[in-house]
Protein backbone atom coordinates (compact mmCIF):
# COMPACT_ATOMS: atom_id res chain seq x y z
CA UNK A 1 0.00 0.00 0.00
CA UNK A 2 3.03 2.35 0.96
CA UNK A 3 5.06 2.04 -2.20
CA UNK A 4 7.64 1.35 -0.64
CA UNK A 5 10.66 -0.38 -1.94
CA UNK A 6 11.74 -3.50 0.15
CA UNK A 7 15.49 -3.85 -1.07
CA UNK A 8 16.01 -6.62 1.31
CA UNK A 9 13.28 -8.79 -0.28
CA UNK A 10 13.73 -10.23 -3.48
CA UNK A 11 10.64 -9.31 -4.79
CA UNK A 12 10.29 -9.93 -8.57
CA UNK A 13 12.09 -13.57 -7.66
CA UNK A 14 11.18 -15.35 -11.20
CA UNK A 15 9.73 -18.12 -8.85
CA UNK A 16 7.65 -16.06 -6.24
CA UNK A 17 4.38 -16.01 -7.95
CA UNK A 18 4.90 -19.91 -7.84
CA UNK A 19 6.44 -20.24 -4.35
CA UNK A 20 3.32 -18.47 -3.31
CA UNK A 21 0.54 -20.14 -5.31
CA UNK A 22 1.61 -23.65 -3.54
CA UNK A 23 2.69 -22.16 0.05
CA UNK A 24 -1.47 -21.09 0.07
CA UNK A 25 -2.13 -23.81 -1.56
CA UNK A 26 -0.65 -25.99 1.64
CA UNK A 27 -2.33 -23.85 3.96
CA UNK A 28 -5.61 -23.84 2.53
CA UNK A 29 -5.61 -27.88 2.14
CA UNK A 30 -4.62 -27.66 6.38
CA UNK A 31 -6.91 -25.32 6.87
CA UNK A 32 -9.84 -27.54 5.13
CA UNK A 33 -8.38 -30.29 7.07
CA UNK A 34 -8.51 -28.84 10.66
CA UNK A 35 -11.78 -26.58 10.30
CA UNK A 36 -15.12 -26.49 8.94
CA UNK A 37 -15.95 -23.21 7.70
CA UNK A 38 -18.60 -21.83 10.04
CA UNK A 39 -15.97 -22.40 13.06
CA UNK A 40 -13.45 -20.77 10.93
CA UNK A 41 -16.06 -17.70 10.37
CA UNK A 42 -16.29 -17.85 14.26
CA UNK A 43 -13.20 -17.64 14.97
CA UNK A 44 -12.57 -14.76 12.73
CA UNK A 45 -15.02 -12.98 14.50
CA UNK A 46 -14.22 -13.85 17.75
CA UNK A 47 -10.77 -12.74 16.54
CA UNK A 48 -11.58 -9.28 15.56
CA UNK A 49 -13.47 -8.63 18.13
CA UNK A 50 -11.35 -9.11 20.68
CA UNK A 51 -8.72 -7.18 18.43
CA UNK A 52 -11.00 -4.12 17.38
CA UNK A 53 -9.88 -1.96 20.10
CA UNK A 54 -6.38 -2.48 19.46
CA UNK A 55 -6.91 -2.08 15.68
CA UNK A 56 -9.06 1.42 16.13
CA UNK A 57 -5.54 2.63 17.91
CA UNK A 58 -3.10 1.03 15.66
CA UNK A 59 -5.30 2.89 12.74
CA UNK A 60 -4.29 6.39 14.24
CA UNK A 61 -1.23 5.36 14.66
CA UNK A 62 -0.78 4.21 10.68
CA UNK A 63 -2.46 7.78 10.23
CA UNK A 64 0.49 9.44 12.52
CA UNK A 65 2.86 7.53 10.77
CA UNK A 66 2.30 8.66 7.62
CA UNK A 67 0.73 5.33 6.27
CA UNK A 68 -2.39 6.03 5.53
CA UNK A 69 -3.39 3.85 2.87
CA UNK A 70 -2.93 1.05 5.28
CA UNK A 71 -4.91 2.95 7.76
CA UNK A 72 -7.95 2.90 5.23
CA UNK A 73 -7.51 -0.52 4.52
CA UNK A 74 -7.70 -1.93 8.51
CA UNK A 75 -10.41 1.06 8.84
CA UNK A 76 -12.42 -0.88 6.25
CA UNK A 77 -11.81 -4.34 7.32
CA UNK A 78 -13.23 -3.19 10.79
CA UNK A 79 -15.98 -1.33 8.98
CA UNK A 80 -16.90 -4.60 7.31
CA UNK A 81 -16.78 -6.69 10.66
CA UNK A 82 -18.85 -3.95 12.09
CA UNK A 83 -20.82 -1.46 10.24
CA UNK A 84 -22.84 0.06 13.73
CA UNK A 85 -19.78 0.94 15.74
CA UNK A 86 -19.49 4.41 16.16
CA UNK A 87 -15.83 4.20 16.92
CA UNK A 88 -15.17 1.90 13.28
CA UNK A 89 -17.49 4.72 11.12
CA UNK A 90 -15.18 7.51 13.20
CA UNK A 91 -11.87 5.68 11.93
CA UNK A 92 -13.05 4.74 8.82
CA UNK A 93 -13.74 8.93 8.53
CA UNK A 94 -10.20 9.83 9.68
CA UNK A 95 -8.75 7.63 7.17
CA UNK A 96 -10.33 8.84 4.33
CA UNK A 97 -9.46 12.44 5.76
CA UNK A 98 -5.87 11.46 6.28
CA UNK A 99 -5.55 10.14 2.14
CA UNK A 100 -6.47 13.65 1.65
CA UNK A 101 -5.54 13.66 -2.43
CA UNK A 102 -4.49 10.12 -2.68
CA UNK A 103 -6.74 7.16 -4.20
CA UNK A 104 -7.39 4.26 -1.50
CA UNK A 105 -5.51 2.13 -3.80
CA UNK A 106 -1.90 3.20 -5.51
CA UNK A 107 -2.43 3.55 -9.09
CA UNK A 108 -0.84 1.01 -11.62
CA UNK A 109 1.72 4.31 -12.48
CA UNK A 110 2.71 4.50 -8.80
CA UNK A 111 2.93 0.38 -8.60
CA UNK A 112 5.68 0.93 -11.47
CA UNK A 113 9.52 0.99 -9.99
CA UNK A 114 9.39 4.80 -11.49
CA UNK A 115 6.32 4.97 -9.84
CA UNK A 116 8.07 3.91 -6.31
CA UNK A 117 11.21 5.50 -6.73
CA UNK A 118 9.30 9.06 -7.38
CA UNK A 119 6.63 8.87 -4.51
CA UNK A 120 10.46 7.67 -2.41
CA UNK A 121 12.39 10.65 -3.60
CA UNK A 122 8.81 12.97 -2.81
CA UNK A 123 8.66 11.38 1.03
CA UNK A 124 12.50 12.36 1.28
CA UNK A 125 12.35 15.83 -0.07
CA UNK A 126 8.76 16.96 1.19
CA UNK A 127 6.38 17.25 4.45
CA UNK A 128 3.64 15.25 4.47
CA UNK A 129 1.61 18.87 3.82
CA UNK A 130 4.31 19.95 1.13
CA UNK A 131 3.43 16.39 -0.52
CA UNK A 132 -0.20 16.74 -0.40
CA UNK A 133 -0.32 20.04 -1.77
CA UNK A 134 1.73 19.08 -4.60
CA UNK A 135 -0.83 16.18 -5.44
CA UNK A 136 -3.98 18.43 -5.05
CA UNK A 137 -2.27 21.20 -7.67
CA UNK A 138 -3.29 18.16 -10.35
CA UNK A 139 -6.15 17.98 -11.69
CA UNK A 140 -6.58 14.09 -10.81
CA UNK A 141 -5.34 14.95 -6.96
CA UNK A 142 -8.10 17.74 -6.58
CA UNK A 143 -10.76 15.33 -7.85
CA UNK A 144 -9.69 12.39 -5.07
CA UNK A 145 -9.38 14.71 -2.66
CA UNK A 146 -12.61 16.29 -3.00
CA UNK A 147 -14.17 12.81 -3.33
CA UNK A 148 -11.98 11.17 0.01
CA UNK A 149 -13.58 14.63 2.02
CA UNK A 150 -16.75 14.15 1.13
CA UNK A 151 -16.51 10.59 2.36
CA UNK A 152 -15.18 11.18 5.11
CA UNK A 153 -17.76 14.04 6.09
CA UNK A 154 -20.38 11.34 5.69
CA UNK A 155 -18.56 9.14 7.95
CA UNK A 156 -18.00 11.09 10.41
CA UNK A 157 -22.11 12.31 10.35
CA UNK A 158 -22.57 7.98 10.52
CA UNK A 159 -20.96 8.28 13.56
CA UNK A 160 -22.70 11.15 15.20
CA UNK A 161 -25.86 9.39 14.55
CA UNK A 162 -24.66 5.96 15.74
CA UNK A 163 -23.26 7.42 19.22
CA UNK A 164 -24.50 11.24 20.13
CA UNK A 165 -22.13 11.12 22.58
CA UNK A 166 -18.93 10.59 20.74
CA UNK A 167 -16.74 13.77 20.76
CA UNK A 168 -14.38 13.01 18.60
CA UNK A 169 -16.18 12.80 15.39
CA UNK A 170 -17.51 16.41 16.18
CA UNK A 171 -14.05 17.58 17.24
CA UNK A 172 -12.92 16.00 13.33
CA UNK A 173 -15.70 17.01 11.64
CA UNK A 174 -15.36 20.83 12.83
CA UNK A 175 -11.24 20.81 11.20
CA UNK A 176 -12.67 19.24 8.05
CA UNK A 177 -15.81 22.08 7.91
CA UNK A 178 -12.98 24.82 8.70
CA UNK A 179 -10.77 23.50 6.02
CA UNK A 180 -13.67 23.45 3.39
CA UNK A 181 -14.13 27.01 4.32
CA UNK A 182 -17.55 26.06 5.87
CA UNK A 183 -17.12 28.70 9.07
CA UNK A 184 -20.33 28.64 11.03
CA UNK A 185 -20.52 24.67 10.40
CA UNK A 186 -17.33 24.27 12.32
CA UNK A 187 -18.09 26.67 15.07
CA UNK A 188 -20.79 24.44 16.10
CA UNK A 189 -19.18 21.04 15.62
CA UNK A 190 -16.21 22.76 18.10
CA UNK A 191 -18.83 24.06 20.64
CA UNK A 192 -20.88 20.38 20.50
CA UNK A 193 -17.43 19.21 20.93
CA UNK A 194 -16.51 21.50 24.18
CA UNK A 195 -19.91 20.50 25.41
CA UNK A 196 -19.30 16.63 25.27
CA UNK A 197 -16.03 16.74 26.39
CA UNK A 198 -15.37 19.79 29.02
CA UNK A 199 -12.49 18.28 30.75
CA UNK A 200 -10.41 17.87 26.96
CA UNK A 201 -6.73 17.92 27.36
CA UNK A 202 -6.78 20.38 23.59
CA UNK A 203 -9.74 22.75 25.62
CA UNK A 204 -7.07 25.87 25.57
CA UNK A 205 -6.55 25.13 21.94
CA UNK A 206 -10.21 24.59 20.83
CA UNK A 207 -11.11 27.32 22.08
CA UNK A 208 -8.55 29.63 20.11
CA UNK A 209 -9.44 27.75 17.14
CA UNK A 210 -12.86 29.34 17.49
CA UNK A 211 -12.17 32.46 18.62
CA UNK A 212 -10.16 32.78 15.15
CA UNK A 213 -13.25 31.21 13.50
CA UNK A 214 -15.65 33.83 15.00
CA UNK A 215 -12.87 36.39 13.54
CA UNK A 216 -13.43 35.07 10.42
CA UNK A 217 -16.74 35.41 10.38
CA UNK A 218 -16.99 38.80 11.64
CA UNK A 219 -14.56 39.64 8.74
CA UNK A 220 -16.74 37.74 6.52
CA UNK A 221 -20.16 39.64 7.22
CA UNK A 222 -18.52 43.05 7.75
CA UNK B 1 48.94 40.35 -8.78
CA UNK B 2 49.39 38.52 -6.14
CA UNK B 3 46.22 39.16 -4.21
CA UNK B 4 44.02 39.15 -7.35
CA UNK B 5 45.18 34.75 -7.06
CA UNK B 6 44.72 34.81 -3.33
CA UNK B 7 41.13 36.15 -2.92
CA UNK B 8 39.38 33.93 -5.41
CA UNK B 9 41.11 31.44 -3.28
CA UNK B 10 39.67 32.47 -0.25
CA UNK B 11 36.08 32.57 -0.85
CA UNK B 12 36.10 29.43 -2.58
CA UNK B 13 37.76 27.66 0.53
CA UNK B 14 34.96 29.72 2.63
CA UNK B 15 32.02 28.59 0.34
CA UNK B 16 33.47 24.49 0.52
CA UNK B 17 33.68 25.16 4.46
CA UNK B 18 30.36 26.36 4.74
CA UNK B 19 28.95 23.35 2.29
CA UNK B 20 30.53 20.59 4.27
CA UNK B 21 28.78 22.21 7.77
CA UNK B 22 31.16 23.56 9.24
CA UNK B 23 30.01 27.10 9.81
CA UNK B 24 26.56 26.56 9.50
CA UNK B 25 25.09 28.01 13.19
CA UNK B 26 21.84 28.80 14.94
CA UNK B 27 18.85 28.87 12.54
CA UNK B 28 16.00 31.37 13.89
CA UNK B 29 12.52 31.75 12.34
CA UNK B 30 11.37 35.37 11.45
CA UNK B 31 9.65 35.48 14.50
CA UNK B 32 12.09 35.10 17.00
CA UNK B 33 14.77 37.07 14.62
CA UNK B 34 12.01 40.26 14.84
CA UNK B 35 11.05 39.28 18.88
CA UNK B 36 7.80 38.65 17.54
CA UNK B 37 7.75 35.87 19.62
CA UNK B 38 7.62 36.74 23.14
CA UNK B 39 9.39 33.58 25.67
CA UNK B 40 8.80 33.16 29.53
CA UNK B 41 8.48 29.53 29.93
CA UNK B 42 9.63 26.68 28.44
CA UNK B 43 8.94 22.70 28.13
CA UNK B 44 11.78 20.65 27.29
CA UNK B 45 10.05 17.39 26.33
CA UNK B 46 12.33 14.14 27.67
CA UNK B 47 15.64 14.01 25.02
CA UNK B 48 16.14 11.08 22.32
CA UNK B 49 19.07 9.78 22.40
CA UNK B 50 21.48 6.55 20.56
CA UNK B 51 24.61 5.49 22.20
CA UNK B 52 26.44 2.91 20.45
CA UNK B 53 29.80 1.55 22.13
CA UNK B 54 32.42 1.37 19.27
CA UNK B 55 34.54 -1.81 19.83
CA UNK B 56 37.25 -3.46 17.99
CA UNK B 57 34.24 -6.27 17.67
CA UNK B 58 31.61 -3.82 16.43
CA UNK B 59 29.24 -1.60 17.76
CA UNK B 60 27.18 -2.69 20.64
CA UNK B 61 24.20 -0.73 22.03
CA UNK B 62 24.31 1.44 25.73
CA UNK B 63 20.85 1.52 26.87
CA UNK B 64 21.49 1.66 30.86
CA UNK B 65 24.40 4.83 29.87
CA UNK B 66 21.81 6.24 27.56
CA UNK B 67 19.24 7.18 30.40
CA UNK B 68 21.62 8.73 32.50
CA UNK B 69 22.64 10.72 29.58
CA UNK B 70 19.85 11.76 28.32
CA UNK B 71 18.95 12.76 32.34
CA UNK B 72 21.95 15.09 32.65
CA UNK B 73 21.26 16.64 28.80
CA UNK B 74 17.68 17.83 30.13
CA UNK B 75 19.05 19.04 33.37
CA UNK B 76 21.82 21.10 31.47
CA UNK B 77 19.76 22.35 29.14
CA UNK B 78 17.04 23.57 31.83
CA UNK B 79 20.39 25.21 33.62
CA UNK B 80 20.89 27.28 30.82
CA UNK B 81 18.16 28.25 29.87
CA UNK B 82 16.99 29.63 32.99
CA UNK B 83 20.18 31.14 33.18
CA UNK B 84 18.73 33.35 30.52
CA UNK B 85 15.49 34.33 32.31
CA UNK B 86 12.93 31.20 31.64
CA UNK B 87 10.96 29.71 33.37
CA UNK B 88 11.44 25.83 32.72
CA UNK B 89 9.28 22.95 33.27
CA UNK B 90 10.80 19.53 32.01
CA UNK B 91 7.36 17.51 32.42
CA UNK B 92 3.90 19.03 31.14
CA UNK B 93 2.23 18.24 33.97
CA UNK B 94 4.39 17.30 37.01
CA UNK B 95 1.69 17.40 39.89
CA UNK B 96 -1.47 16.37 37.46
CA UNK B 97 -3.29 12.86 38.34
CA UNK B 98 -5.91 13.92 36.27
CA UNK B 99 -5.37 13.75 32.22
CA UNK B 100 -2.06 11.59 33.63
CA UNK B 101 -2.84 9.57 30.56
CA UNK B 102 -4.03 11.34 28.13
CA UNK B 103 -0.90 13.69 28.63
CA UNK B 104 1.23 10.87 28.12
CA UNK B 105 -0.29 9.82 24.99
CA UNK B 106 0.04 13.56 23.87
CA UNK B 107 3.47 13.83 24.37
CA UNK B 108 4.07 10.47 22.61
CA UNK B 109 2.41 12.14 19.52
CA UNK B 110 4.29 15.03 19.39
CA UNK B 111 7.59 13.35 20.26
CA UNK B 112 6.58 11.08 17.20
CA UNK B 113 5.46 14.28 15.24
CA UNK B 114 8.68 15.87 15.79
CA UNK B 115 10.93 12.58 14.74
CA UNK B 116 8.74 12.62 11.09
CA UNK B 117 10.37 16.65 10.32
CA UNK B 118 13.72 15.85 11.87
CA UNK B 119 14.77 14.44 9.35
CA UNK B 120 13.57 17.15 6.96
CA UNK B 121 15.18 20.07 9.17
CA UNK B 122 19.02 18.67 9.19
CA UNK B 123 18.50 18.12 5.28
CA UNK B 124 17.54 21.86 4.82
CA UNK B 125 18.94 23.81 8.45
CA UNK B 126 18.37 26.88 6.41
CA UNK B 127 14.15 26.32 5.76
CA UNK B 128 13.97 27.13 9.52
CA UNK B 129 15.06 31.10 8.54
CA UNK B 130 12.15 30.66 5.74
CA UNK B 131 9.13 29.51 8.47
CA UNK B 132 8.96 26.18 6.72
CA UNK B 133 8.95 23.85 9.20
CA UNK B 134 5.81 23.20 11.36
CA UNK B 135 4.43 20.24 14.19
CA UNK B 136 1.11 21.69 13.67
CA UNK B 137 -1.37 23.21 16.67
CA UNK B 138 -0.99 19.65 18.24
CA UNK B 139 1.81 20.90 19.81
CA UNK B 140 -0.86 23.20 21.72
CA UNK B 141 -2.40 20.59 23.45
CA UNK B 142 0.93 19.40 25.74
CA UNK B 143 2.37 23.27 26.01
CA UNK B 144 -1.16 24.42 27.28
CA UNK B 145 -0.86 21.76 29.92
CA UNK B 146 2.70 23.21 31.26
CA UNK B 147 1.48 26.79 29.89
CA UNK B 148 4.94 27.09 28.00
CA UNK B 149 5.64 29.48 25.11
CA UNK B 150 7.69 26.99 23.64
CA UNK B 151 8.00 23.51 23.81
CA UNK B 152 12.60 21.95 23.16
CA UNK B 153 13.37 18.56 21.89
CA UNK B 154 16.54 17.48 22.14
CA UNK B 155 18.12 14.16 19.68
CA UNK B 156 21.13 12.64 19.47
CA UNK B 157 23.57 9.93 18.54
CA UNK B 158 26.96 9.39 20.30
CA UNK B 159 29.73 6.75 19.80
CA UNK B 160 31.59 5.87 22.57
CA UNK B 161 35.34 4.52 21.66
CA UNK B 162 37.15 1.86 23.52
CA UNK B 163 40.56 2.51 24.13
CA UNK B 164 41.72 0.60 20.98
CA UNK B 165 39.06 1.79 18.75
CA UNK B 166 40.80 5.21 19.21
CA UNK B 167 44.17 3.93 18.68
CA UNK B 168 43.18 2.52 15.47
CA UNK B 169 40.99 5.52 14.42
CA UNK B 170 43.55 7.71 14.84
CA UNK B 171 46.34 6.04 13.18
CA UNK B 172 44.10 5.16 10.11
CA UNK B 173 42.49 8.36 10.30
CA UNK B 174 39.19 6.86 9.22
CA UNK B 175 36.83 8.97 11.42
CA UNK B 176 36.40 11.04 14.40
CA UNK B 177 39.09 9.66 17.74
CA UNK B 178 37.67 10.81 20.51
CA UNK B 179 34.23 9.75 21.80
CA UNK B 180 31.29 11.88 20.46
CA UNK B 181 27.91 12.88 20.60
CA UNK B 182 26.08 14.90 17.33
CA UNK B 183 22.93 16.76 19.09
CA UNK B 184 20.24 18.43 17.71
CA UNK B 185 17.98 21.16 19.91
CA UNK B 186 14.67 22.29 18.33
CA UNK B 187 12.61 25.38 20.10
CA UNK B 188 9.39 25.00 18.49
CA UNK B 189 6.16 27.57 19.12
CA UNK B 190 3.60 26.23 21.47
CA UNK B 191 0.52 27.23 20.52
CA UNK B 192 1.19 26.93 16.23
CA UNK B 193 4.18 24.44 16.32
CA UNK B 194 6.47 26.40 14.04
CA UNK B 195 10.09 25.49 14.28
CA UNK B 196 11.60 28.63 15.80
CA UNK B 197 15.16 27.91 16.53
CA UNK B 198 17.50 25.11 15.66
CA UNK B 199 20.95 24.32 16.35
CA UNK B 200 22.96 21.24 15.55
CA UNK B 201 26.41 20.43 17.69
CA UNK B 202 29.06 17.87 18.49
CA UNK B 203 30.51 17.32 22.05
CA UNK B 204 33.09 15.46 22.19
CA UNK B 205 34.80 13.52 25.08
CA UNK B 206 33.43 10.64 27.19
CA UNK B 207 30.36 11.37 27.74
CA UNK B 208 29.21 8.87 29.87
CA UNK B 209 31.73 9.54 32.20
CA UNK B 210 30.91 12.77 32.84
CA UNK B 211 28.39 14.28 31.19
CA UNK B 212 28.10 17.67 32.96
CA UNK B 213 31.43 18.37 32.10
CA UNK B 214 31.12 17.51 28.27
CA UNK B 215 27.56 19.09 27.82
CA UNK B 216 28.13 22.08 29.28
CA UNK B 217 30.38 24.15 26.67
CA UNK B 218 28.45 23.05 23.28
CA UNK B 219 24.49 23.84 25.36
CA UNK B 220 25.71 27.20 25.73
CA UNK B 221 26.67 28.09 22.77
CA UNK B 222 24.19 25.94 21.24
CA UNK B 223 21.78 28.33 23.00
CA UNK B 224 23.94 31.63 22.03
CA UNK B 225 21.12 33.15 19.79
CA UNK B 226 17.85 32.21 21.50
CA UNK B 227 17.07 35.90 22.59
CA UNK B 228 16.70 35.96 26.67
CA UNK B 229 13.13 36.07 28.22
CA UNK B 230 11.18 38.93 27.92
CA UNK B 231 8.84 40.67 29.77
CA UNK B 232 5.33 39.97 28.25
Amino acid sequence: YELERVTLFYSDHPALEERLSYVTAAITKVNAESVDSQAAAENRARYLSTTERGAQHDIALEIQSGRFRTAHALSQKLLKFNPMSSENCYYSAESYRALGPRPAEPTTRELSPEGRKENARLKQKYLVEEQEKLLIATAGGQEVFKDNIAKAEAMYRRSIELDPKNPKPHRSLAVLLEKSERYSEALEEHRRYLELEPKALDRALVERQVEALRTRLAAGKN
Amino acid sequence: MRRRILWPGAIAITILFGLAGGVCGQQLHPKLKNKEKVIQTVLIVPPKIEIVKSTMKGGEGMLKETEAVEAVLQKTLSDVLRSKGFKVMESPAPDAVQNAEQVKYALADIQSRYDQVHPKILAKKKDVAKGRFTLGEQVGSVSDVAQADVVVFVRGVGEVLTTAKRFVRAFAKSGPAFSNIALSIAVVDGQTGEVLYFDTRTAVGNFTEKPEKVFEKPIAKSMKKVPAATAK
